[in-house]
C-alpha cells in the first residue's frame, strides 16, 4: 500500500502558527521587565497576564492539530483495515484458487482456503515451499522452466494444464500467473481455475456429435442407397417404356444428389468437429491416382474430355494418408472435368517429386467457367463459383472446402491459377516425411 | 461367370429387407447361388455350416452387429481366410475406433464398400474380381 501523508495542508498551517505564538510568548516573557516602565507590581501583572494568555493560546493550537493528526491518521489505518479485510475476504472466498510466490525465490507466501480444497494438500504443505516442490506442480513439465519464463515475462498462462491432486484424482485447470509490485517488493500472484467440469461437458458435446453423425450416416444413406438399388434394378429390368425409362433417370440423377450433399456434408461436419482422422502409409500413388482416373473415365468421356497422366518413374510409394488424397484429387478431378469449358478437351494430372515434398497438379486447358476466381480463392463452404450451379447444378459448393481442409490436416497445402493463356491448374502437395523413404 | 460347372455359393448379411431382396435378386441374376441372414447371429451359423465362396456384410443391425460376427469368424480356422466384403452404410472413420477397428478386422480377405456410393453393377464387378483374383 502507498504511504499516506498524514498532515493534512491545514494542519500544517496550525502547527506553524503555534510554533510562532510560542516563540513571540517566550521572547515576551523574558523581555519584558527591561522593556516596561512604571509600577513593578502592574508591570509583573501585565508580564503574568500576557504568559497565561499566549500559554492558552498557543495549548488551543497544539490541541487543534494534535487532535486532527490523531483523528486523520485514525481514519487511514481504519480504510486500510477495510480494505485489508475485503481483500483478505475477496482471498479466503474465492472460488478460484490462489497462490502467491516470492517472484525472486519461487516461495510461497500464501494459499487460499479453495486452492487448499482443490489439491487436497494442507495449508502447511504450501507455505515457505518452493512452487516446483509441492507435489502437484512437481510433475507439471518444466515446472523451474516455466518459472524462470515467469521471471522473464511477468506472465505464464496455460490454457489447460492437467494437474493432480494429493489424493492422486485427475483434474484441468486453466492456469495464469502474473507479476505485480506491492511497495517495493515483486509478488507473483497465480490464479488457478478448475476447468474440469467445463473440459468434461466439451467432451460430451464432441461424443453427442460424434455419434450423431454416426446415426445421420447411416440412417441417411440407408434410404438414398434403397432408392440407388432398386432404381437401377427397374432400370436393368427394361419392362419400362423408354419414356419411364427416361423418368427412372431423373429419379437416378436426383438421388444422386442427395448422396452427393449427404457425404459433403458428413465430410464437413467430420472435418468440423476435429474427426478427421490423418491415417498415412506408404501408397502406391501411380496406381491411386490411375484408379482416380478410370473412376472418371466415364464422365470424362461424356463431356469429351481426355484424361492425361504423368508420373515421373522416380515416383511410386509416397507416404500419405490414401483415402484423404484420393478424396481431394476426386474433387479436383471431377471439377476440372465438370466446370471447364467445352473447348478444352485435355486434362492433365501431373505429379512431381520435389525436394521437401509431392507435388499433385490437375490442369485443363481452358480457364474455368468461375467467372468469380476470388470468390473460389478462399476455398469457403458454399462459395461457388458464379455460373456453377449452371453447369452443375448437383455440386454443393463444399468439394473444395473439403479438399482444402484435408490437405491441411495431413499436412500439405491446396492452391490454383487461372488465367486466359495457360488455363486453370489445381495444385496439391504432400509434404515428404525424411523418416519415411 | 454366366456358364459355371459348379455354382458359387454368396452369404449376404443384411438387415435391410429391401437391400436384400434387391441384391439377392441381381445376384441370382448374375448366376450365383445366394443364402441370406438378417443379423450377425444367424450369418455366423451359416457361415460356418456352409462356407460360403464370399460374404456380403452389413455392419450396423440389431443383435449380432457385423464386427462382433467378423471376429467371431476370423476364430474359425475357415472364418479366418473367408473372403469378405463389407457393404455398409456406416462409414468406417464414423464407427467405433475408425478405420483402425476396421482396419484390423480386415485381417485375411476383406474389403469395404459404402452402399450409396456403389452401384449394383459395381457390387457385381467386385465380386466377380475378388472371386477371379483367387
Amino acid at each position: 500500500m502507498k504511504k499516506q501523508n498524514i498532515f493534512q495542508p491545514y494542519d500544517k498551517v496550525a502547527l506553524r502558527i503555534s510554533v510562532l505564538y510560542m516563540i513571540i510568548s517566550a521572547l515576551w516573557i523574558f523581555f519584558s521587565d527591561k522593556l516596561l516602565v512604571g509600577d513593578p507590581r502592574v508591570v509583573t501583572y501585565i508580564s503574568i497576564g500576557k504568559g497565561w494568555f499566549y500559554t492558552v493560546v498557543v495549548g488551543f493550537f497544539f490541541y487543534f492539530t494534535i487532535s486532527r493528526i490523531i483523528k486523520h491518521h485514525n481514519q487511514v489505518e481504519c480504510e486500510a483495515r477495510v480494505s485489508e479485510s475485503n481483500y483478505r475476504r475477496l482471498f479466503e472466498t474465492a472460488k478460484d484458487g490462489i497462490l502467491l510466490v516470492d517472484f525472486k525465490t519461487g516461495m510461497i507466501l500464501d494459499v487460499n482456503p479453495f486452492l487448499v480444497d482443490l489439491l487436497g494438500y494442507s495449508k502447511t504443505d504450501f507455505l515457505e515451499k518452493y512452487l516446483w516442490d509441492v507435489g502437484t506442480f512437481k510433475d507439471v513439465a518444466a515446472s523451474k522452466d516455466n518459472f524462470l519464463t515467469l521471471q522473464e515475462k511477468k506472465y505464464v498462462r496455460f490454457e489447460d494444464l492437467p494437474l493432480e491432486t494429493k489424493s492422486g484424482k485427475k483434474i484441468n485447470v486453466e492456469f495464469v500467473a502474473n507479476a505485480y509490485d506491492v511497495e517495493g517488493v515483486t509478488i507473483i500472484q497465480c490464479n488457478i481455475r478448475d476447468i474440469t467440469a467445463r473440459k468434461k461437458a466439451e467432451r460430451d458435446l464432441s461424443e453427442a456429435k460424434i455419434s450423431f453423425l454416426s446415426v445421420a450416416s447411416h440412417q441417411l444413406r440407408t434410404p438414398l442407397s434403397i432408392t440407388k438399388w432398386v432404381l437401377e434394378s427397374l432400370i436393368r429390368d427394361k419392362q419400362a417404356t423408354p419414356q419411364q425409362t427416361e423418368r427412372f433417370n431423373y429419379l437416378v440423377y436426383s438421388n444422386e444428389r442427395l448422396i452427393n450433399l449427404v457425404n459433403d456434408l458428413l465430410s464437413v461436419t467430420e472435418i468440423d468437429s476435429g474427426k478427421l482422422k490423418v491415417d498415412k502409409k506408404m501408397v502406391d500413388i501411380n496406381k491411386l491416382i490411375s484408379d482416380l482416373s478410370n473412376f472418371f473415365q466415364v464422365l470424362a468421356s461424356a463431356r469429351k474430355k481426355i484424361i492425361n497422366i504423368e508420373i515421373p518413374s522416380s515416383l511410386k510409394k509416397v507416404y500419405c494418408d490414401p483415402i484423404l488424397v484420393y478424396e481431394i484429387l476426386q474433387n479436383l478431378l471431377s471439377n476440372a472435368i465438370i466446370y471447364s469449358k467445352e473447348d478444352s478437351k485435355k486434362i492433365e494430372i501431373v505429379a512431381e517429386d520435389r525436394p521437401d515434398d509431392y507435388l499433385i497438379s490437375i490442369h485443363n486447358d481452358g480457364v474455368m467457367d468461375f467467372s468469380l476466381v476470388e470468390k473460389i480463392s478462399s476455398f469457403d463452404k458454399f462459395a461457388r463459383g458464379i455460373g456453377a450451379e449452371k453447369l452443375e447444378p448437383a455440386g454443393t459448393g463444399l468439394g473444395l472446402y473439403i479438399a482444402k481442409r484435408m490437405a491441411e490436416a495431413s499436412g500439405g497445402s491446396i492452391w490454383f491459377k487461372s488465367d486466359l493463356e495457360s488455363g486453370t491448374t489445381f495444385y496439391l502437395t504432400i509434404i515428404k516425411d525424411k523418416n519415411k523413404k | 461367370m454366366t456358364k459355371l460347372n459348379k455354382k458359387i455359393l454368396l452369404l449376404v448379411v443384411e438387415d435391410e429387407i429391401i437391400l436384400l431382396n434387391v441384391l439377392k435378386e441381381r445376384l441370382m441374376a448374375e448366376g450365383f447361388d445366394v443364402i441370406t441372414a438378417l443379423d450377425g447371429g444367424e450369418g455366423l451359423k451359416l457361415a460356418l455350416a456352409q462356407h460360403p465362396d464370399l460374404i456380403l456384410l452389413d455392419l450396423l443391425m440389431p443383435r449380432v452387429d457385423g464386427l462382433m460376427m467378423l471376429k467371431s469368424l476370423r476364430k474359425d480356422r475357415w472364418g479366418a481366410k473367408a473372403n469378405i466384403i463389407i457393404l455398409t452404410n456406416v462409414k468406417d472413420v464414423d464407427n467405433e475406433g475408425g478405420k483402425l477397428n476396421i482396419g484390423l478386422a480386415l485381417g485375411g480377405s476383406c474389403e469395404y464398400m459404402l452402399k450409396t456410393n456403389w452401384s449394383l453393377d459395381d457390387v457385381v464387378a467386385r465380386i466377380k474380381k475378388k472371386l477371379g483374383s483367387e
